[in-house]
C-alpha cells in the first residue's frame, strides 16, 4: 500500500494512469527500476553475445548450436553461414557490441541511473531528485540510445566490429561500402547515451548538494551516496571529449572528413580518396580521456553498495570513513590524469610514457586504501553471511586480484609484452564481472525488500553465489595463462593462427586446450544464473513479506521509508543527528541507531562521529 | 509533493537547483567544446607545411556575427533585469530583440554555408588550377561555369589573396581531374570549421527553443509563480551566454588566425 | 527580491542594465581590436596567436564574469569551474604535450 504524503500545495494530484505512472514517471523510484530492467536486459543482451562468441572460441568453425541458423537467418549469410557457423566479422561484431554493451548499457546504467536513482535520494532524505523531468528525459535518451545500438545489428554489413574502442582508421574504414553502417549507429547510438548521462550526472550532483535533510552533513553521508558524487562528476567532465570524438568520427564517416585518417592511407591497393592529414592518434587519446575516468565510474558505485552491504552485516561501523571519503575523491581526481597507459605501445616518448606510469602507480594508492577499509571493516564485526553479505565479501578477493593484474599493464615495460593480450581482458574482467557485477548482485539482494515489499530466496541466493564465484573464477583466471603465453585478444579462431608447429614456436596445445574450459565456465555461469532470474521474479510475487520496514535492521536512511516508498518518499519530517554507521553503540538496546534516530542519550554533541 | 530550493536558495550554497545544474552543464560544455578546440590544435600544428589554408573564411561577416551574439547577449540579460524589476512587457520587448539578433546570426551563418558549398576548387588535366563560385544556371552536364579565378598554383589557394579580378570561367568536364567545393571533407581546417560551428549552431537553435518557449507557450508561469519562471529565464540566460562565450573564441580561432 | 516595490532597488537595477550595456558595447570593440590585431604582424606567429586569443579570454571573461554574473556568485560556482579548468588544461597539454616531436618515437631510428 502506498502511503500517500499528504502536500499542502492547492493542487491535489489524482491518481496518474499507466502510462504517467509507469513509462513517463518522474518519480526517482520509477525511474531507478526503468533502468534496473532495461540494463538487466541488456546485461543478459551482452552475455549472449559473449555466450556465442565463446563457443566459435571453443570450437572454431562449427556451427553454433540452436542459434547458428538463426543468426543466419536474419543476419544474413555473410554474417553466420547456413549451417551456422560465425563469421570473422560476425565475431568481431559480437566482440565491438559486447564491450560496447556491457559498459555503457548494462553496468553503467545499473550503477547511477538504477541503484543511484532510487537509493540516493532515499538516503539523503529527499523527496525526490532535483530535476524529476530531467531524469525521466535521461531514462528516455538511454532507452532510445540502446534501441539504436541494437538495430546496427540489422544494418547492412552489421553492427559496429571495430572494437568498443572504435579506433580510428579502421572504424571508419570497415565497411566503408555502406552507408550509414553499423559504425554510423554505434556513433549515433553514443550521443544518446553520453546525453543521457550527462543529464543524470547533473541530476545526481545537484540532489546531493541541494536536497540533503537537515542535519546531514557532508561527513555523516552514507559512503554509497559519496561514491555516486564522485562518479557523477568524472561522468561529468570526461564524456563530452568523448561526444567531441564521436562527432568527429561521426564526419570521417559520414561526411568524408578526415580528422582520423592519416594521408597516404591505402585500403586493399586503393589510395583512400579523402584530404588526409589525420590523426589516429587523436582518436586515442580523446576516447581514453574518457574511457580510463569510465572505469573507475564502473567500480565506485560498486565499492559504495559493498560498503553499505559491509557495515550492516558486520554489525559495526565501517572501519577509516574519511580514509574512504578522501581516498575516493583523489581516485576521481587521478582517474583523469592516467589515460595514455592504455597507449604506451603507440610510441610515445619516455617522458610521457614516465608520467602516465608514475600516475597509474600513484592511483593504486586510493584503491588499495578503499579495498583495505572494506576488508579491515569485517574484523571484529558479528558477521551475518546472507546473500548480499556473500556478494559484497566475495567481490573483495576478486576487486584484489583485479587491482593487483593491473599492475605488470601500468608499468610501460611489462605492458610491451601483455597489451592487447588476454591478460587484459582476464584483469579488467575480473574487476567488472566478479568486482562490480557481485557489487551489483549485492545491492539488488539488499535492497530488493525496500522496492517490493518481499525478500529472494535466501537458499537460490546462495546457490546462485556459489555458482557464480567458481564459475567466474574458471573463466578469467585462465586468461591470464593465455596472455603470459601471448595469446592476443580479438581472434575470431581462439590463437589457431598462432599454434605451435614443428619447429615453430606459438601458442601450445595447453594455452590452446584452456579456450574450451573457459567456454564451458561461461556456459556454466549462463545456467548458475537462472536462479537468480527465477528468484527475481518469483519473489516479487512469492518472496516472504518483510515484517517490517528496516528487514535488516540497517541505520540509513532509506530503511525509514514506508514499504515501498510511496511519492514523496518519506511520512515524516527528517532530520539527522549522527553518522551512517552507528552500529553496536555501546549501553544501547538495539544493536543499531539510525541516522534520524532523535535518541538524545546517544546524539554525538559535536561535529565528529563517535566512531570512525 | 514539494522539491526543496527550486525557487528559495539553499543557505549554505548560496544557490537554487537549476542555477547549480545549468553551471554543472556549462562545466561539461566547456569540456565538450575544449575538445574539439584542442583536436583543432592538434591536427593545425600536425599538419604538413603548406596543407593549412588561411583566409578563406570572411573575417567582416565573422566580426558582424560576433558583435549580433554580443548584443543578443545583452538584450536577453536586460531582459531578465526587467523581468526583477517586474516589468514583463518589457521582457518580452527584449526577448524579441534577442530572438531576433539570434535568427539573424543563423540567417548569416546560412549564407556563409551556402557559399561553402558552391565554391569550388577545379584541378585541369593540363594542371591549371581554377576556383569560384559555380554558376548553376550556365553549368551543364558537359561543362562547368564559375565566377572566380585561374590559380597560379596550390599555394594561392592556401592563402588566397584578399582582393582579385573575378572573372567568368569555363571548364569542359572531360577536362577536369578532380573538383571539390569548400565543404567539410575538403580538407580538416574545412572539416573542423564546420563541425565546431555546426555544433554552435545547434546550440543556438536549442537556446532559441528554449528562450521562445518560455516567452511565449510557457509564459503563464509569470502569473502563478514569478520567481520561478524568473529564474527559469536567468537559466536560459545563463545558457545563451554561454553560447556567445564559444562563439567569442571560435570566431579569431578560425577567422583570423 | 522580485518586483520591488521600493525605489531604490529599481536604481539598482537599472544601474546594472547601464553597466551590461557598457560592457557589450566594450566586448564589441574588443572585436574590432581582435580583427585589427590580427592583420597586424607583431613578429612572431606565436605572438599573434597571444595576443588575439588573449583579447578572445579578456572578452570571455566579461561575460562570464558579468552577463552571467559570476563575480556576484558564491564561492562554489568558482569551485567547480576551476576544477573543470584544470582538468581542460590537463587534457589539451598533455595530450599536445605527446605530440610534440621529442616525445614522438619513430622507429625507423633503430633499424639494425
Amino acid at each position: 500500500m502506498h502511503a500517500e504524503t499528504h502536500s499542502h500545495d492547492a493542487h491535489h494530484h489524482e491518481e496518474p494512469g499507466f502510462w504517467q505512472k509507469c513509462i513517463f514517471s518522474t518519480d526517482h523510484k520509477v525511474v531507478g527500476i526503468q533502468y534496473a530492467v532495461t540494463a538487466l536486459m541488456f546485461l543478459f543482451a551482452g552475455f549472449s553475445l559473449m555466450l556465442m562468441m565463446r563457443w566459435q572460441l571453443a570450437h572454431p568453425g562449427q556451427p553454433i548450436p540452436f542459434v547458428g541458423k538463426i543468426l543466419s537467418h536474419f543476419l544474413g549469410e555473410d554474417m553466420a553461414s547456413k549451417e551456422g557457423v560465425m563469421s570473422p566479422d560476425l565475431y568481431n561484431s559480437f566482440g565491438a557490441m559486447h564491450g560496447t554493451i556491457m559498459v555503457f548499457l548494462a553496468i553503467v546504467p545499473l550503477l547511477t541511473g538504477a541503484f543511484g536513482n532510487y537509493v540516493m535520494p532515499l538516503q539523503i532524505g529527499a523527496p525526490d531528485m532535483a530535476f524529476p523531468r530531467l531524469n525521466m528525459m535521461s531514462y528516455m535518451s538511454y532507452f532510445f540510445g540502446g534501441v539504436v545500438m541494437l538495430a546496427s545489428f540489422f544494418v547492412p554489413g552489421g553492427a559496429a566490429k571495430s572494437g568498443w574502442t572504435s579506433y580510428s582508421p579502421l572504424a571508419t574504414v570497415n565497411d566503408m561500402a555502406h552507408h550509414p553502417n553499423g559504425q554510423t549507429f554505434w556513433l549515433i547510438g553514443m550521443v544518446f547515451l553520453i546525453t543521457s548521462s550527462l543529464l543524470g550526472s547533473v541530476n545526481i550532483i545537484t540532489t546531493i548538494i541541494q536536497l540533503r535533510a537537515k542535519g546531514l552533513t557532508w561527513m555523516r553521508l552514507p559512503f554509497f551516496v559519496w561514491a555516486q558524487f564522485v562518479t557523477a562528476f568524472l561522468l561529468l567532465l570526461a564524456f563530452p571529449p568523448l561526444e567531441a570524438a564521436g562527432c568527429l568520427q561521426l564526419m570521417d564517416n559520414s561526411f568524408g572528413t578526415s580528422f582520423f585518417l592519416p594521408s597516404g592511407l591505402v585500403i586493399s591497393g586503393q589510395k583512400l580518396h579523402v584530404a588526409g592529414g589525420g590523426s589516429p592518434l587523436l582518436w586515442q587519446h580523446l576516447f581514453w580521456f574518457l574511457a580510463h575516468p569510465e572505469v573507475y565510474v564502473l567500480i565506485l558505485p560498486a565499492m559504495g553498495i559493498v560498503a553499505e552491504v559491509i557495515a550492516n552485516n558486520t554489525r559495526k561501523p565501517l572501519w577509516g570513513y574519511r580514509s574512504l571519503v578522501y581516498a575516493s575523491m583523489v581516485l576521481g581526481f587521478l582517474s583523469f590524469v592516467v589515460w595514455a597507459h592504455h597507449m604506451f605501445l603507440t610510441g610515445m616518448g619516455v617522458h610521457i610514457a614516465t608520467f602516465f606510469q608514475t600516475t597509474t602507480m600513484m592511483i593504486s594508492i586510493p584503491s588499495v586504501i578503499i579495498l583495505t577499509a572494506l576488508l579491515i571493516s569485517l574484523w571484529g564485526g558479528s558477521i551475518r553471511f546472507n546473500t548480499p553479505m556473500l556478494f559484497a565479501v566475495g567481490f573483495l578477493p576478486m576487486f584484489g586480484i583485479g587491482g593487483l593484474t593491473g599492475l605488470p599493464l601500468g608499468f610501460n615495460a611489462s605492458d610491451i609484452q601483455l597489451h592487447d593480450s588476454y591478460y587484459v581482458i582476464g584483469h579488467f574482467h575480473y574487476v567488472v564481472a566478479p568486482g562490480t557485477i557481485f557489487a551489483i548482485f549485492a545491492g539488488i539482494y539488499y535492497w530488493y525488500p525496500k522496492a517490493t515489499g518481499r525478500m529472494m530466496n535466501e537458499y537460490w541466493g546462495r546457490i546462485h553465489f556459489a555458482l557464480s564465484f567458481l564459475f567466474m573464477n574458471l573463466i578469467f583466471m585462465p586468461m591470464f595463462i593465455q596472455g603470459l603465453a601471448g595469446m592476443s585478444r580479438r581472434m575470431y579462431d581462439g590463437g589457431l593462427h598462432y599454434a605451435e608447429q614443428a619447429g615453430v614456436p606459438g601458442l601450445s596445445p595447453f594455452v590452446l586446450s584452456l579456450n574450451k574450459v573457459i567456454s564451458y565456465a561461461a556456459f556454466s555461469l549462463a545456467v548458475a544464473q537462472l536462479p537468480f532470474i527465477i528468484n527475481f521474479i518469483w519473489s516479487i510475487y512469492y518472496g516472504k513479506k518483510v515484517t517490517s520496514d528496516n528487514p535488516w535492521d540497517a541505520t540509513t536512511l532509506e530503511w525509514q521509508t514506508p514499504t515501498p516508498p510511496g511519492h514523496g518518499n518519506f511520512d515524516k519530517e527528517i532530520e539527522v543527528f549522527r553518522g551512517p554507521y552507528e552500529y553496536s553503540v555501546p549501553n544501547h538496546a538495539r544493536n543499531f541507531l539510525p541516522q534520524n534516530d532523535p535518541d538524545k542519550a546517544h546524539t554525538p554533541t559535536h561535529e565528529h562521529p563517535v566512531h570512525g | 509533493m514539494n522539491i526543496p530550493y527550486t525557487v528559495d536558495r539553499r543557505e549554505d550554497t548560496g544557490l537554487y537547483n537549476a542555477k547549480l545544474g545549468v553551471w554543472l552543464f556549462l562545466a561539461s560544455e566547456v569540456m565538450l567544446f575544449g575538445a574539439l578546440f584542442s583536436s583543432y590544435i592538434l591536427l593545425r600544428f600536425g599538419a604538413d607545411v603548406g596543407t593549412w589554408p588561411r583566409h578563406w573564411l570572411d573575417y567582416k561577416l565573422g566580426a558582424v556575427n560576433t558583435i549580433i551574439l554580443i548584443v543578443s547577449s545583452v538584450t536577453n540579460v536586460i531582459a531578465w533585469a526587467n523581468l526583477k524589476l517586474g516589468s514583463f512587457s518589457k521582457y518580452r520587448a527584449y526577448q524579441v530583440l534577442t530572438m531576433v539578433c539570434a535568427l539573424t546570426f543563423l540567417g548569416i551563418k546560412s549564407t556563409e554555408y551556402y557559399g561553402k558549398f558552391h565554391h569550388f576548387t577545379i584541378i585541369c588535366k593540363d594542371g591549371r588550377i581554377a576556383d569560384g563560385h559555380i554558376q548553376k544556371a550556365e553549368t551543364t552536364a558537359d561543362k562547368v561555369v564559375i565566377d572566380g579565378r585561374w590559380a597560379p598554383d596550390m599555394a594561392s589557394i592556401m592563402d588566397p589573396p584578399a582582393k582579385f579580378e573575378e572573372q567568368k570561367i569555363e571548364i569542359e568536364r572531360k577536362e577536369i581531374v578532380e573538383m571539390h567545393n569548400y565543404g567539410p571533407s575538403r580538407n580538416n581546417f574545412t572539416g573542423l570549421y564546420f563541425t565546431l560551428t555546426g555544433l554552435h549552431v545547434l546550440h543556438i537553435i536549442g537556446g532559441i527553443i528554449v528562450i521562445f518557449a518560455i516567452w511565449g507557450p510557457l509564459n503563464g508561469m509569470w502569473k502563478t509563480d514569478p520567481a520561478r519562471y524568473t529564474n527559469r529565464v536567468e537559466v536560459a540566460g545563463l545558457f545563451w551566454s554561454f553560447v556567445d562565450m564559444v562563439w567569442l573564441f571560435i570566431f579569431p580561432t578560425f577567422y583570423l588566425l | 527580491m522580485n518586483n520591488p516595490s521600493n525605489e531604490e532597488d529599481s536604481k539598482a537595477v537599472k544601474k546594472h542594465v547601464q553597466q551590461h550595456v557598457m560592457i557589450a558595447v566594450g566586448l564589441a570593440l574588443g572585436t574590432i581590436m581582435t580583427v585589427w590585431t590580427s592583420q597586424t604582424n607583431f613578429g612572431s606567429f606565436a605572438l599573434n596567436v597571444t595576443i588575439t586569443l588573449g583579447i578572445a579570454a579578456a572578452q570571455a571573461f566579461m561575460v562570464a564574469a558579468f552577463f552571467m554574473h559570476l563575480l556576484s556568485e558564491k564561492k562554489l560556482i568558482y569551485c567547480f569551474l576551476i576544477f573543470t579548468a584544470i582538468f581542460f588544461v590537463v587534457m589539451m597539454g598533455i595530450t599536445l604535450w605527446s605530440r610534440m616531436p621529442e616525445n614522438i618515437i619513430h622507429y625507423k631510428q633503430y633499424v639494425p
